[in-house]
Order: structure tokens, then sequence, then C-alpha cells
């Protein structure tokens, strides 16, 4: 079986001219740089901080931390800081993901401090 | 003559009752939380019903159950931890939607053991059921994934059970048009090409009234849309459609290892539920 012969004026247009060629080229370059701009902000989204806090009953505040891909908050930084934004007590997430305070007589909110860029707030009035 | 007339009425009384259109809909094991992503936790019920979901009739009688527990684990570094839920069910009578009522169960589940973010994986081990009409027992090992917070655990990890179906998709975290997938599993192992069922919990439970409430939110023109009947394929994988948002039961049909049971065929069957959301 062959296949028909294309008109030579098809020929051309299918072809890059010069121009096309460099326009393409660029248009390649461009798209790549796109994509190379793009990449860590979609590795962002894709690696959400999450926190989430209890009032234990006792005085204190339990916090809960870790990421929406499943990883580990182990290690990373929790910070309860006043409404005003004075900070009360700065301290790691244990082996659990877990870091607890005593719970401020003020308005409070706790920050979640992971990996860079990655930083998640908890405010006090939504403890449950 | 009496007699071939005595017989052939009675052939034709049973030819009518074989061709009365009957609700073609599946037996499913129904392990119900009410809503599959919770943002914060908070503290839960759990119905647990033996029924024809689409319908919402007819009820099977339930037994006691052999086992109930939930698997949880918060993040992949975490050790899972189980939770032996069976003391806490109570028997109720559940009513169809045709009004006959059966038993069932329910489980609260308190806030302190539903306030930590990750994967809950609830697990029924029901007692066999049998089934007159096909003389045999079907006995359903029933799985259902909750999760708090959006943290994600052990919602991908088999669990053990005989016959189960492993997720391959969160089956909390799913769009209405989307597709859920997952493996067919007995005793650890895929299942190729096993029978699978496919149905919309077409009618909303109502928890307080144990019975369903409302006009069904789903019809179906044809039986062959009540229940969907699919196959997996030679891996044991399948892939179903989530055309609309609400609960969606996976039945994976006499997989399990146990055939028989007090001398009669035993159909262990794997089960999942699947919520879709829909995207508003």
């Amino acid at each position: 079986m062959t296949f028909p012969l294309q008109h030579p004026a098809e020929v051309r247009s299918a072809r890059l001219t010069a121009k096309g060629y460099r326009m393409h080229r660029l248009q390649v370059l461009g798209l790549l740089a796109l994509v190379i701009g793009v990449a860590p902000t979609s590795q962002v989204l894709a690696h959400a901080p999450i926190i989430a806090c209890f009032d234990n009953g006792d005085g204190t505040v339990t916090c809960e931390a870790g990421y929406s891909d499943g990883a580990s908050s182990k290690g990373q930084t929790a910070r309860v800081l006043l409404n005003d934004q004075r900070l009360v007590e700065e301290g790691k997430f244990d082996e659990d993901g877990t870091f607890t305070f005593a719970k401020p007589k003020e308005g409070f909110y706790v920050e979640f401090e992971g990996d860079p860029s990655h930083l998640a707030t908890f405010y006090g009035e939504d403890l449950s | 003559m009496r007699r071939p007339i005595a017989k052939l009425c009675l052939t034709l009384t049973a030819m009518t009752i074989v061709a009365m259109p009957l609700p073609v809909s599946a037996h499913f094991q129904m392990l119900y939380p009410g809503k599959s992503a919770l943002q914060p936790g908070r503290p839960l019920e759990i119905l647990m019903v033996f029924t024809h979901p689409f319908h919402g009739a007819p009820t099977m009688e339930m037994g006691e159950p052999e086992a109930l527990y939930v698997v949880r684990q918060r993040g992949d570094d975490a050790e899972p931890e189980r939770l032996d839920l069976l003391p806490a069910i109570q028997a109720v009578s559940w009513h169809g939607t045709d009004e006959a009522a059966e038993r069932a169960f329910r489980l609260e589940v308190a806030a302190k053991d539903m306030r930590s973010m990750g994967d809950y994986v609830f697990v029924l081990e029901p007692a066999p059921y049998y089934e007159a009409t096909e003389d045999k027992f079907i006995q359903q090992f029933t799985k259902t994934i909750v999760n708090v917070g959006g943290v994600p655990g052990n919602w991908d990890q088999p669990v053990g059970l005989p016959a189960e179906i492993r997720p391959l998709d969160k089956p909390y975290a799913n769009w209405a048009g989307g597709v859920f997938r997952g493996v067919v599993l007995a005793g650890g192992e895929p299942v190729p090409f096993a029978e699978i069922e496919v149905e919309y919990m077409a009618h909303e439970p109502d928890p307080d009234g144990n019975g369903w409430v409302g006009a069904p939110r789903l019809t179906a023109p044809t039986p062959s849309l009540e229940a969907l009947s699919i196959r997996a394929d030679a891996s044991g994988t399948f892939v179903v459609g989530l055309p609309k948002a609400g609960w969606w039961g996976i039945a994976a049909l006499d997989v399990g290892p146990v055939k028989e049971h007090e001398g009669k065929a035993l159909s262990q069957d794997a089960v999942i539920w699947v919520e879709a959301t829909a995207i508003e």
C-alpha cells in the first residue's frame, strides 16, 4: 500500500522555516523556563503543612502537625504566640508529631514552621 | 383430568412468580460513618446494616459480629494502632424502605478516639448470614476509611482480612465524576478477574430513626444499572467510576478462602465503601 504524495505546498507549509524554527525554539525555551519556575510552587501545593490542636481540659493544649502527603513533622518548629504577636513558647514537635504546652490565658495562636516556605497556623479560638 | 389441570395451574403460577420483575440489587454490608473526611475530628456514629443499598430493602438480620475494630495511623512513619470496638456496639432494629425491620448494629465512637489527625480504617467482620434463596452463607468483610484533618496514614494498607479490597485511591477523597481504583485480595494475594458488584446508596440513612429518610437520590432505568457488575483485571485491579456524589459500595464476591459453613456453601466477600463529593 502506498500513500498519495503530498502537494509541494503542503510539504512546505509543514516544514518550519528558519524564522519559524527560531520561534519554535524560543517557545520551547519559554516553556522550559515556565516549567522550572512553576515546579517549586506545584511541590508546595502537593505537600502542604497541616496543624490541629486540642484542649486537654487540664490547662494544657496539644497540637499535632504533619503534611498532606503523610510526611512527619518530627523535630520541626512549634511556636505559641499571643494574638498581639508576643512569643510565649517555642519548641519542637516530638516523635509522634505532637507538641504540648500550657494554655495561655489570653488569645493565642500556634505556628507550625516546617520545611522552608511551609507555615501553618492554628488559632486558639478554634480549640475543641 | 383434574390432576393435569392442577399441574398446569401450579406451573403457570410458578412461571408468573419467576417472571415478576424483582429488584436486582446486591447484598451489601454497610459500615456507615456519615462522613468520611472530618475537619476537625468529632464523635462518630457508625451504622452497620446488612441491606441492599440501592433500594434500601430488604434488610437482612445481622448476627453478632465476629470482630469490629479500627486501625488508625497518622503519617507515613507512625505505627498503626488498633482499637477494639466490638464491646461498644448496640443492637438496633433497622427499618428498610419496605417497612420491615431487622436487627442491625450501631456504634458511637467517642471524641477522644477521633480527635487525632490521620486515617481511621474501620473494619467489620460480620457473622456469616444464611441466604435461604441461594441456600448459602454470605460473610462480607467490610472496610470504611475515615480521615481526620487531611494528614493521611494507612488508607492504602491491607489489614490482613481473608477477603479484602486494597484501595489505590483514598476512599475519602474523591470528586464525583472521578474514578476509584482498588485491588481485590484473598489472604493478601491479588485475585485475578474477581467478580465485583458496585452499588450506590440511593437513600439517606437516618441514625436517629433507625431507617432511611427521603426520596431516593437515584433511580435506574434498567435493572443492570442498579447493581453494576464488573470484573477485576488479571492482576486483581479494578477501576470504577463515581458519577454521583454520595456513598458507593464495592463488593468482590466469593473471593475468601473458606468456602463452607455449617455444611453449606459460604461466600466470603470483600466490601469497601467510597464517598464521592460533589463539585459545587
